[in-house]
């Protein structure tokens, strides 16, 4: 049948085609060719505005697919539908890699600056010709050499796009004519539209090669500039958009609560929990609880017994049943651990001697002196009782104490025995502690529960390596402080390069440094000052541009003073401060939410941690107002009296440098004379407030200004006490000022370098691009063979 | 007997003409001056890129930037090749050109994602190049339909200055890049060098199922040839970049960022050169399990990623078989109780 209908549909072609031949034949005699037998339908199109350009090309990408779909399905298409869709695969091919990659990426600011490199760079290929070729070169010779048309059958094509097919036809006479007047064609010319015409097409031909010839480089390019500026405006938008989904998360609470636990979670839990009935728990247990879900995401950024305090502060009463009922059976347990643990958290010097000594007897020895090969004795209990001192003690500060005397156990584990005595808590709870942070911070972001909602506002407000509103804070001061050094590239470079040896420096001095340096004796001649001496240490060069700010005068730029300085700063500050609002909000809609909670505790830690990492923030930034304000008041000749300059320079040191490791219990050692010590820090945080910084804070009521106070009030008390007991304490301190420049210098140094060369890269090529133009176009010598010759002999 | 053509533009700058070596037609000679198919031999897609590219600078650029009026489709195609190119290296460059002068703990970190990338740029064209090639020899081997099937196209150029003689240049192209045009002529052509017209179309009309001879095969066999070739040609549209994205996806995995670290640091080049294929190959083969399991840098199975990545693994291979499976659906000439019902002798009216 199939092949009858193939020949009788080759016949049905065949006399339609006759059938044509004979109304073309007829319609040529009878109406003796005035009219055309196939009126072309082909038309130029207008050059659209981007909005409605964009709009056109989505419409075009839906016309692609749906010819992508008949070409499929029927074996019928064309040659351009057929290169059109390679346009499609293009973009479904680049979706599928930024999906991909985002998954490889941690911050959803990665994740997002995929998907914004995929669109730059579509962006790119379509507008670096339009841009800096196509629109140039419309100013200067009046057409759009990317001019489109649809032919007779519909399709939209580039009129340039074949320079031997020339739609010439489209083109009014006035349009072309209008054209050569722009351009200055000889009006004598007696082929001038001919001419014209030819000209056109050369000059588009031109263009595009031009267009060919710089993509490649200028794409890239383009795209990575376009990233670079994107992406802070990306990760502005994606904290902000984090806090408010917290919040809201916060909000919802009582909703998320009511979710039901779907069957195959329910399921995967009874069997855990009927697993461990007769098991004591372990690390595994809470591994796969986290498989699950994630109770705990609040305390991924906990530490120690508060984790567990926080289990135990839940109440779930308010909450539906399945979920909440669940949890409940996981917080059991943990508080049973926990109990165990608390119950036997300290003992005195007498019950641990006393243990330690029926525990290991004369195994315990003590080495005489500070050497390795000293004689080791056995170590009485007395003695023992001695060194272990009067407060109360844990195993770690019981293990610490001993190792710090030389105290080891002969073919035993001291450690091991130590924790022995402790009921072997400490070991367990750190590692149920370990577990939980384990799969808490794998999952944090799937938590589901109450408290995972709590630990995402924490996060959005507070988290350290996530991006967060303090993070964005510290950031922000780090990089104001930097820019506000002024160090120069070489700078940078030696004071972030641990790496490299002084010599090697010398020998990799830029071009121009070296130029600058055999040029310098004829400079001093002529009357130029002497160059700064270099600085050798980031810190003598940060106090020398700290003390430049301090010396500020009217006659400098006013970025370099100390009110400059100082708001520039404060600028951050601010901003936190706007986020402060909103989370004190989001923290008391938690507590309405939970109102029977059993006490404060998951909000406490919470708050705790928010204000931890603000306070942090706080201490960095008040710590350069303090440098700044020693430096100004050093500048009086009665402070430089009143201290001696070893005062000075141990307040330097402490201002500059002095840190403690941010865990409980870190002392903060004085060096040398207690006396050099105390004036220090009279002179750091004792004195009166330098009059221009305080002016530059807002003077007595200005609230920054309140706050330095208060700050220094508290560095005082705390240096003077010298010993740091909790975190808060530690965090308040602030990040030393040299570490604070070294991060800045390191980040601005690479940010800076490769900007440098990319950054000239992309300026070069849109120049090169730019520049390339004046020599597109020219037609003197075409006009002169026109002239001479007529259009038919000149080519 | 490749012709060499030294054209000059119009502002008579002395220019190359394109060399085509790889094609001697010693046994026609009078074809030497027509469009006629040639042979495929091995390795001649790889010659034809080197010798375009070459073109492309020296010859096809040149004249572009000129505004020459014989400078034709072809070469502006051509051209193409280039931003590819250079795109290429700018992209290594944006992610490499910088590392080394960076601050030593940051040049060590920045190598990474700068192997990664760089390996996804070459795995990208190797990826395209591949989900192109692959439905071709499905095609080809289905069907006989050989999309690849190049012919060379004498092209006669306008004079570039008065007097010009030499004014013809060679082009490579293939036979079916055109779906609207196929050289169905050069088909006639080659079969007439050999006595008959059919020939080629009696080959496919055979692959089609038809026993016996038919009488106008090309009638019969036009028609399907051109299905088959949009079916695949549209197909490729799509899969080639699946295999590309694939290709990427790959190069994001862990061994591509060590790709280029030895651990023998003091290793000679030849040395390292002479390793490198094994590394190459146990790279490709770790990536391709971690693509497909979602493991991420830290061994850690990211679950998203496995999903996506299994996505893409099926999207890719189904993308391929779907491609030539289509393409060749339709093919065959459709039997009725097993026998071919068409009247072979029937005349019919070449139209």
């Amino acid at each position: 049948m199939n092949g009858v209908n193939n020949i009788s549909a080759q016949n049905q072609i065949i006399s339609q085609n006759l059938l044509r031949e004979k109304n073309l034949f007829n319609s040529l005699i009878l109406q003796s060719g005035s009219k055309q037998v196939d009126q072309p339908k082909g038309k130029l199109l207008a050059t659209y505005d981007p909005v409605t350009s964009l709009m056109v090309s989505a419409v075009d990408t839906g016309k692609d697919v749906r010819n992508f779909v008949k070409a499929i399905a029927t074996g019928k298409s064309d040659d351009t539908s057929l290169g059109r869709m390679n346009d499609v695969g293009l973009k479904i091919g680049g979706l599928g890699i930024a999906s991909y990659l985002a998954t490889k990426r941690v911050t959803s600011t990665a994740k997002g600056m995929e998907f914004v490199g995929f669109a730059a760079f579509m962006a790119a290929m379509t507008l670096w010709p339009k841009i800096f070729i196509n629109f140039p070169m419309y100013l200067k010779h009046g057409f759009h050499i990317d001019q489109k048309y649809q032919d007779s059958n519909g399709k939209k094509k580039d009129f340039s796009l074949d320079n031997q097919y020339r739609p010439l036809d489209l083109w009014k006479a006035e349009e072309i004519d209008a054209i050569a007047d722009k351009n200055h064609i000889d009006k004598d010319i007696k082929d001038r539209r001919e001419l014209t015409e030819n000209w056109i097409y050369k000059t588009s031909l031109q263009g595009k090669t031009l267009a060919t010839l710089t993509a490649g480089i200028a794409v890239p390019l383009a795209t990575s500039m376009v990233c670079s500026a994107a992406e802070k405006k990306l990760i502005d938008f994606n904290i902000n958009r984090a806090v408010e989904k917290a919040t809201a998360g916060l909000e919802n609470m009582g909703k998320t609560l009511a979710k039901p636990l779907d069957k195959n979670t329910s399921k995967a839990f009874e069997a855990i929990l009927s697993e461990y009935k007769a098991k004591p728990l372990d690390g595994n247990f809470y591994s796969r609880l986290g498989e699950l879900f994630n109770p705990l995401g609040v305390i991924k950024n906990e530490i120690d017994g508060d984790s567990i305090k926080l289990i135990s502060g839940m109440n779930y009463e308010q909450s539906s049943k399945n979920t909440a009922e669940a949890i409940k059976e996981v917080a059991e347990r943990a508080i049973e651990r926990f109990n165990a643990a608390q119950a036997v958290k300290t003992q005195n010097a007498e019950s641990v001697t006393s243990g330690l000594v029926s525990l290991l007897g004369d195994k315990l020895k003590i080495r005489g002196g500070i050497s390795d090969t000293s004689a080791t004795t056995v170590l009485d209990a007395e003695k023992l009782k001695g060194i272990l001192g009067n407060g109360d003690l844990n195993a770690q500060k019981v293990l610490k104490i001993l190792k710090a005397r030389n105290v080891t156990v002969e073919d035993g584990d001291l450690k091991a025995a130590i924790e022995g005595i402790f009921g072997g808590t400490e070991g367990q709870m750190k590692e149920v502690v370990k577990a939980i942070r384990g799969y808490a911070a794998k999952d944090l972001k799937e938590a589901r529960l109450t408290t995972g909602a709590l630990g995402r506002f924490a996060n959005a407000l507070a988290g350290k390596r996530a991006e967060s509103v303090y993070t964005r804070g510290y950031n922000g001061i780090s990089s104001a402080f930097t820019d506000r050094m002024n160090p120069s590239m070489e700078q940078m470079r030696r004071f972030i390069d641990t790496s490299r040896i002084t010599d090697e420096i010398k020998t990799t001095k830029s071009l121009i440094t070296r130029i600058k340096e055999l040029l310098r004796p004829v400079a001093k001649k002529a009357g130029e000052k002497e160059p700064e001496k270099e600085c050798k240490t980031a810190e003598e060069f940060v106090i020398r541009q700290i003390k430049k700010i301090a010396e500020w005068k009217n006659d400098k730029k006013p970025e370099d003073s100390v009110d400059y300085f100082i708001k520039n700063i404060k600028k951050h500050l601010d901003e936190m401060d706007k986020f402060d609002r909103p989370a004190l909000s989001g923290m008391k809609k938690f507590t309405d939410t939970l109102a029977t909670l059993k006490d404060d505790s998951i909000r406490t830690a919470m708050s705790n941690f928010i204000r931890r990492s603000r306070v942090s923030n706080d201490g960095t930034a008040m710590r350069l107002f303090a440098a700044l304000d020693l430096e100004k008041r050093l500048l009086s000749t009665s402070v430089r009296q009143n201290y001696s300059q070893k005062v000075i320079k141990t307040a330097q040191d402490i201002i500059y440098r002095a840190t403690t490791i941010t865990s409980a219990e870190s002392l903060l050692v004085s060096k040398g004379d207690p006396e050099v010590y105390k004036q220090a820090l009279k002179l750091l945080f004792g004195d009166k407030i330098d009059k221009e910084v305080k002016g530059a804070m807002g003077g007595e009521l200005g609230d920054l200004f309140k706050d330095f106070k208060n700050f220094r009030a508290k560095m005082l008390s705390l240096y003077n006490r010298q010993i740091i007991d909790n975190t808060e304490d530690a965090v308040s301190l602030g990040e030393p000022i040299i570490n604070l420049f070294k991060k800045g210098c390191k980040k601005k140094y690479n940010t800076t370098k490769w900007m440098q060369i990319f950054g000239a890269a992309t300026v070069g090529i849109i120049g090169i691009t730019l520049l390339a133009q004046f020599f597109i176009g020219k037609s003197k010598k075409e006009q002169e063979l026109y002239k001479n010759k007529g259009a038919k002999n000149a080519v | 007997m490749a012709k060499t053509a030294a054209v000059n533009n119009s502002i008579n700058l002395a220019q190359p003409s394109p060399q085509s070596g790889y094609i001697a037609q010693k046994k026609n000679p009078h074809l030497a001056n027509e469009d006629h198919i040639i042979k495929k031999t091995p390795l001649l897609g790889a010659r034809v890129t080197i010798d375009k590219l070459k073109n492309n600078i020296f010859y096809y650029a040149p004249k572009g930037m000129s505004g020459s009026v014989n400078s034709n489709f072809y070469e502006y195609l051509s051209m193409g090749l280039i931003p590819y190119i250079t795109g290429s290296a700018t992209l290594i460059a944006l992610f490499n050109a910088a590392n080394k002068l960076y601050a030593h703990q940051d040049k060590v970190a920045a190598k990474f994602p700068g192997a990664q990338m760089g390996a996804g740029v070459v795995l990208y064209a190797v990826g395209k190049w591949l989900g192109n090639k692959l439905i071709n020899k499905g095609v080809h081997a289905q069907t006989g339909i050989d999309m690849d099937m190049p012919y060379k196209k004498i092209v006669n150029e306008l004079p570039s200055y008065p007097g010009d003689k030499n004014t013809t240049v060679e082009e490579l192209h293939r036979v079916y890049e055109s779906v609207d045009f196929p050289r169905w002529d050069l088909l006639n052509k080659m079969g007439e060098e050999k006595g008959n017209r059919y020939e080629y179309y009696d080959k496919i009309a055979k692959k089609m199922g038809y026993k016996e001879q038919l009488n106008s095969p090309d009638q019969e066999v036009q028609p399907k040839i051109k299905e088959v070739v949009t079916k695949a040609v549209a197909a490729k549209s799509i899969s080639s970049f699946l295999w590309a994205a694939t290709g990427v996806a790959l190069a994001a995995q862990k061994p591509f960022g060590y790709i280029l670290n030895y651990d023998n640091k003091a290793m000679s080049l030849a040395g390292k050169l002479a390793a490198f294929p094994k590394k190459l190959g146990s790279a490709l083969v770790e990536s391709a399990k971690t693509l497909f399991t979602g493991e991420n840098l830290e061994g850690i199975m990211g679950k998203k990623a496995g999903i996506i990545g299994k996505t893409l693994i099926f999207a890719t291979l189904a993308s391929t078989a779907f491609g030539i499976i289509n393409a060749c659906a339709g093919f065959k000439a459709k039997k009725t109780n097993g026998k071919v019902v068409i009247d072979p002798k029937k005349e019919v009216i070449e139209g």
